[in-house]
């Protein structure tokens, strides 16, 4: 009996990034294995496009997040049967058993029919994180294997020398990972450090220039951070869709959020900027993301139509992400320390706010104050003032900046410095509001705000006072009898109109009680978004009236309503007010 | 790829493949070539060496442009992987072929 020797299976693991010319690296390198298997040309062409259609197939249904793992090739060739094994990154899908032929007029889903037709057997395993399509066929008679030890040993030494590669790319970009990291320690700016640490990746990666487009942070555009040309800074890309820039790979890259290619086979589109600037050659846009989020898109090239190895990409890929991470630590780092130093300066702002608010009221003529403050945010535009004009006369101001914030609290002190320069007008409060009115117009138009202002002139000799408002809300009063009236402002705010006329009141001053306020104080709301109202506060001013409260104890009222009315609801409105008790009120 | 016009007629040549690598641009190309007054395409496929599905359903997309004019698309001279193609796919049914 004649022994039967059993040819053992020649195999071969490859592949490629998953990107179209990486899958037709993989048909390329698959067809070269098995034709020096001696498979036959009838048989190559066949393999050849059923592989193209499967790689194909990997590269355009990965998933995105999924996208810079590699398609993986197995081919076993036997005998009598060739076994090729194609590992993909989709989401998966139904394979048929059998793949019925589209439409003529479909322009897609040939692909399966292709492969169904091709092979003798197809089986489609779908995993949780990778998919795998197992496909075989028999050889056509008279092509086997011819066992050659020569070969194989090429081939062991060949495969030996690509796992060095590998494992020599992973050492280089280890080391230069860890000798930038050291790097960060440094205060190098952040295009620098991206220079220097790209140069490096050049020279690893054999590879002649590359350009980094980072992200703006303020608009849809990429703007270049670093490149190798030198004293190339380019122009930034646009981003919106709808601006009709000239093709560009970068913007592709940017928007598809996979990486895209360019070569030989696959030009560069015409108008693309890196067209003219790095002719030819070979290489690919990769956009850099950082949980998602686009940080920027870098592009590596080489002049020649050499394409880079697996190991070359992942390279790339690794650096480019690595960077990325780098960069948006740094953009994080910069966004809190300017955070930090806006939040020191409205501290300080608020700090010099309360600062020129009056600390302890002076004494008004047959009357006691006490004054109010509450700003909504850091710092506010309400403002109240008491002061005094000689004789025993007391001007009392309270006023309110269109808004919040650092512009109000500027007008604010703005406000306050030009009632205090012109004092000799307070005891005709109408006139000094239409000498603000004049000397604030200009500057509030130009900033687009407004300011309602009341003032009140306590005259000692004649025991009365002079109201003037413009556009404030009113002035209130509450008799000793428990009597709530108003004194409204008929006249614009200040700022609208720069020859506006203001009126003034004479009222004597109240035995009950009156009070001053901006209108943070009536528009109050809670949980509910119902608003404290102007009938609310003037009842409660009668009521203390009625009882003869003294100033304080009518502030100290005031404020406990604002507080268990608001429900401690975040205030939307700065408040101020000043509460004027009358002589029967209790000391 | 070249283009070339010869009157109602734009002529594509010198492509030695046409796949998922470059259906797309081949695609595009044509698309950007052709006027209104263009009303037939012709394909010239005799250097194609490989055609796979995404190179074909560029084909069909170029041909749907042309149908709603009267047009058509002619290949010229496919290869035989190219034709073997075409008839594994009914697609000589739907193509105009020209075989010099």
């Amino acid at each position: 009996m004649e022994a039967v020797v059993a040819t053992r299976p020649r195999t071969c693991a490859l592949q490629a990034p998953c990107s179209l010319p990486g899958a037709r690296e993989l048909c390329r390198r698959a067809r070269e294995f098995l034709a020096e298997t001696g498979l036959a040309a009838a048989d190559l062409d066949g393999w050849e496009l059923v592989l193209d259609e499967a790689a194909n197939n990997a590269v355009q249904n990965a998933r995105p997040a999924d996208r810079q793992k590699p398609i993986r090739v197995e081919v076993v060739a036997g005998e009598a049967v060739v076994e090729v094994r194609v590992t993909d990154h989709t989401p998966g899908f139904d394979f048929p058993d059998v793949a019925e032929l589209p439409d003529p007029e479909a322009e897609s889903g040939r692909g399966l029919f292709i492969i169904r037709s091709l092979t003798d057997e197809a089986l489609y395993l779908r995993g949780a994180r990778e998919n795998c399509l197992v496909l075989r066929k028999r050889r056509s008679p008279g092509a086997a294997p011819q066992p050659d030890p020569q070969q194989e040993l090429a081939e062991a030494r060949q495969t030996l020398d690509l796992m060095t590669e590998e494992l020599a790319s992973s050492y280089e970009s280890l080391s230069a990972i860890f000798r930038f990291s050291a790097e960060l320690q440094a205060d190098v700016p952040t295009d620098e450090f991206a220079r220097r640490w790209l140069d490096q990746l050049l020279r690893i990666t054999e590879s002649d220039w590359f350009i980094l487009h980072l992200k703006d942070r303020d608009a849809p555009c990429l703007r270049v951070a670093a490149t190798s040309f030198v004293g190339w800074s380019g122009e930034s890309l646009c981003l919106d869709p709808a601006a009709g820039t000239s093709p560009s790979v970068e913007v592709r890259a940017a928007t598809e959020r996979v990486d895209v290619w360019f070569d030989g086979q696959t030009p560069l589109p015409a108008g693309d900027p890196l067209a003219h600037l790095g002719g030819q050659g070979c290489g690919f846009a990769h956009p850099i993301l950082v949980n998602d989020v686009l940080v920027g898109v870098l592009v590596v090239a080489r002049r020649s139509n050499n394409p880079f190895g697996a190991g070359q990409v992942s390279v790339i890929q690794t650096f480019a992400d690595f960077l990325g991470i780098q960069i948006r630590n740094t953009q994080f780092q910069e966004e809190q320390v300017r955070a930090r130093l806006i939040t020191r300066e409205l501290e300080i702002v608020a700090s010099i706010q309360h600062l020129l608010l009056p600390g302890q009221l002076p004494s008004a003529p047959r009357a006691a104050l006490a004054g109010f403050y509450r700003s909504a945010r850091e710092v506010g535009g309400d403002y109240y003032d008491a002061l005094p004009t000689g004789d025993g006369n007391l001007l009392l101001v309270v006023a309110d900046v269109m808004g919040k914030g650092l512009p109000a609290a500027l007008f604010a002190l703005m406000f306050r410095s030009l009632v205090r320069a012109r004092l000799d007008l307070a005891p005709r409060p109408a006139e000094f509001l239409a000498w603000l009115n004049r000397h604030l117009s200009d500057e509030l138009d130009r900033a687009g705000m407004f300011i309602t202002a009341q003032l009140v002139f306590l005259d000692a000799s004649r025991g009365e006072m002079r109201v003037a408002g413009a556009g404030h809300p009113p002035l209130l009063l509450a008799s000793a009898s428990g009597k709530a009236t108003e004194i409204p402002s008929a006249s614009a705010p200040l700022g609208l109109l720069p020859k506006e006329m203001f009126s003034e009141v004479c009222h004597a001053i109240p035995e009950g009680c009156a009070l001053m306020f901006t209108d943070g104080l009536i528009e109050a709301r809670n949980r509910a978004g119902d608003l404290l109202g102007i009938d609310e506060v003037k009842s409660l001013l009668a009521h203390a009236a009625r009882q003869g409260e003294s100033c304080e104890a009518i502030k100290q009222r005031l404020v406990q309503r604002l507080h268990d009315f608001e429900q401690s609801t975040q205030p939307a409105d700065d408040t101020a007010f000043i509460v004027i008790a009358g002589q029967h009120a209790k000391p | 790829m070249k283009t070339e016009n010869h009157g109602a007629t734009l002529v594509i040549t010198d492509i030695d493949r046409l796949s998922a690598t470059n259906a797309t641009w081949f695609e595009e190309l044509a698309g950007a070539r052709l006027s209104d007054t263009h009303r037939t395409v012709d394909v010239d496929l005799s250097h194609a060496r490989f055609i796979d599905s995404d190179g074909l359903e560029a084909l069909i997309a170029v041909r749907s442009r042309l149908v709603g004019r009267q047009g058509r698309v002619r290949l010229l001279s496919p290869a035989p992987m190219v034709k073997t193609m075409l008839k594994l796919l009914h697609l000589d049914r739907v193509f105009d072929i020209v075989n010099n």
